[in-house]
């Protein structure tokens, strides 16, 4: 049975490569310094997550180290969940 | 700490060494000035509240990455909102994810209008990926050519190949393109423009451009609120802009004393004009182009241009100007799909004077300003 972390796992991993193009072999790639996302594949991950799970994402209290894999992705979206 | 914020004073000598790095020189080694025009821009300008303020990223003490922002009141609807103009935008090297983050933090905003005037193709694809918009009238620039062979050798002598070896002959030259020019234009029809006779020009200042603001204000869905305060800086901030040439600025009545419209352009003498905002009563807009052209030819600029708008699109039709496509892009970015539809269907008054186009972090030297 899934866990809503692999869910969103998933989901995220879905989102990289049907959208932006990118495959991840595991969720712990690191997608920065493997050079798989640039800027504007960010921006665009960081706006289809937001429209694909209703939340919003603000940068002000955002690190670029919580966007390094899916893995920290995944941890950056439950926190924003937990408070929504 | 590392993150996106506001931009304080105490980081405009590192953001003025990053634009001087990414932007001017590639050296971080600023112009005397730079640093206390982007606190004169972003520090001590207009500002609207939290939310709507530059913002800077910042790892470990250091900056990575700016994004300037000019907040301006509008009305859209007849009801108040923001405006937020974008520009410039820059990054460390090895830091181009920020950009990412900057842009967003930025849409992220209580602005209903997001819009930047000088992008990049780079920038622009930015602003797609985060659901904005290459606006594609903004593309276009007008050309209204008065002198055509003080303009070629204009041209010809910023040519970056050509330029070097042409700058002498353009020097002097001159008298020769002058009786070129005179000859010319005694062929040219329309060549010499004449003003509207049923109005009247005086200077525009501040307070009378708040009163056309105010005139104009019933046929224009989406338009600028700007008060005197920021009236009396924006007419400032481009007079400090001396690079551009003497910036002339022109208010028009009819014969009721009433405002039919303005212009306000940046005219250095036998070069380039360039248009900051035409505006007008939909009924005058062609007097007050007529006007505005009367005005460039008689202090004898070489041509006048202007980046084309959808309420100039018909005006401008029987005028006589060439269209070419411009360099830089005008990119918008808002959830309120209206908004896109005012923009394109000439029910905006906005202009380039409620963007960040006429700011010149790019020019030298800074401190021999006035």
């Amino acid at each position: 049975m899934s866990t809503p972390e692999t869910a969103l796992e998933d989901k995220i991993t879905r989102i990289l490569r049907d959208h932006l193009a990118i495959d991840v072999p595991t969720p712990e790639t690191d997608l920065i310094a493997t050079g798989a996302i640039d800027s504007l594949a960010l921006v665009d991950l960081l706006v289809r997550i937001e429209e694909s799970l209703g939340i919003a994402i603000s940068v002000e209290d955002l690190d670029l180290r919580d966007l390094r894999s899916v893995r920290t992705i995944v941890a950056l979206v439950s926190r924003r969940l937990a408070i929504r | 700490m590392s993150g996106v914020r506001p931009l304080a004073r105490g980081d405009l000598e590192q953001v003025a060494q990053l634009y001087e790095l990414g932007a001017r020189t590639s050296t971080r080694k600023p112009p005397e000035g730079l640093a206390a025009y982007f606190g004169r821009v972003f520090l001590d300008g207009p500002c609207l509240g939290p939310g709507l303020q530059p913002l800077v990223h910042e790892t470990k003490g250091r900056i990575q990455g700016f994004i300037g922002v000019h907040a301006r009141r509008i009305r859209f609807d007849g009801e108040p909102h923001v405006l937020v103009a974008t520009g410039p935008l820059f990054t460390e090297a090895d830091a181009r994810l920020v950009s990412a983050l900057l842009v967003k933090a930025v849409f992220d905003g209580p602005q209903l209008l997001t819009i930047t005037d000088g992008a990049t193709i780079d920038a622009a694809r930015l602003w797609e990926r985060s659901r904005g918009s290459i606006l594609p009238i903004g593309a276009v620039r007008w050309t209204k050519t008065f002198r055509p062979w003080r303009l070629a050798s204009g041209v010809l002598a910023k040519s970056r190949r050509v330029g070097p070896f042409w700058r002498p002959f353009d020097v002097v030259g001159r008298p020769l393109w002058a009786t070129a020019d005179a000859l010319t234009r005694s062929l040219m029809r329309g060549a010499a423009p004449a003003a509207a006779a049923e109005l009247r020009a005086e200077e525009l200042d501040a307070a009378r451009l708040v009163e056309g603001q105010a005139a104009l204000a019933p046929h224009y869905k989406l338009r600028p609120d700007h008060d005197l305060a920021t009236c009396t800086w924006l007419l400032d901030e481009m007079r400090f802009a001396v690079d551009r040439g003497p910036l002339r600025a022109r208010l028009l009545r009819d014969g009721g004393g009433r405002v039919a419209g303005w212009f306000l352009y940046f005219a250095p003498r036998g070069g380039i004009a360039r248009v900051v905002q035409v505006a007008a009563m939909p009924r005058h807009y062609e007097d007050v182009l007529s006007h505005l052209f009367a005005d460039a030819d008689a202090i004898g600029v070489a041509a006048l241009q202007g980046r084309m708008e959808a309420r100039l699109v018909a005006p401008l039709r029987t005028m006589g100007v060439s269209l070419h496509y411009d360099h830089s892009l005008s990119l918008i970015h808002s959830r309120d799909p209206r908004v896109y539809a005012a923009v394109l269907g000439g029910e905006s008054m906005l202009s380039r004077l409620d963007g960040e186009w006429f700011f010149s972090f790019q020019s030298l030297p800074l401190a021999a300003r006035p």
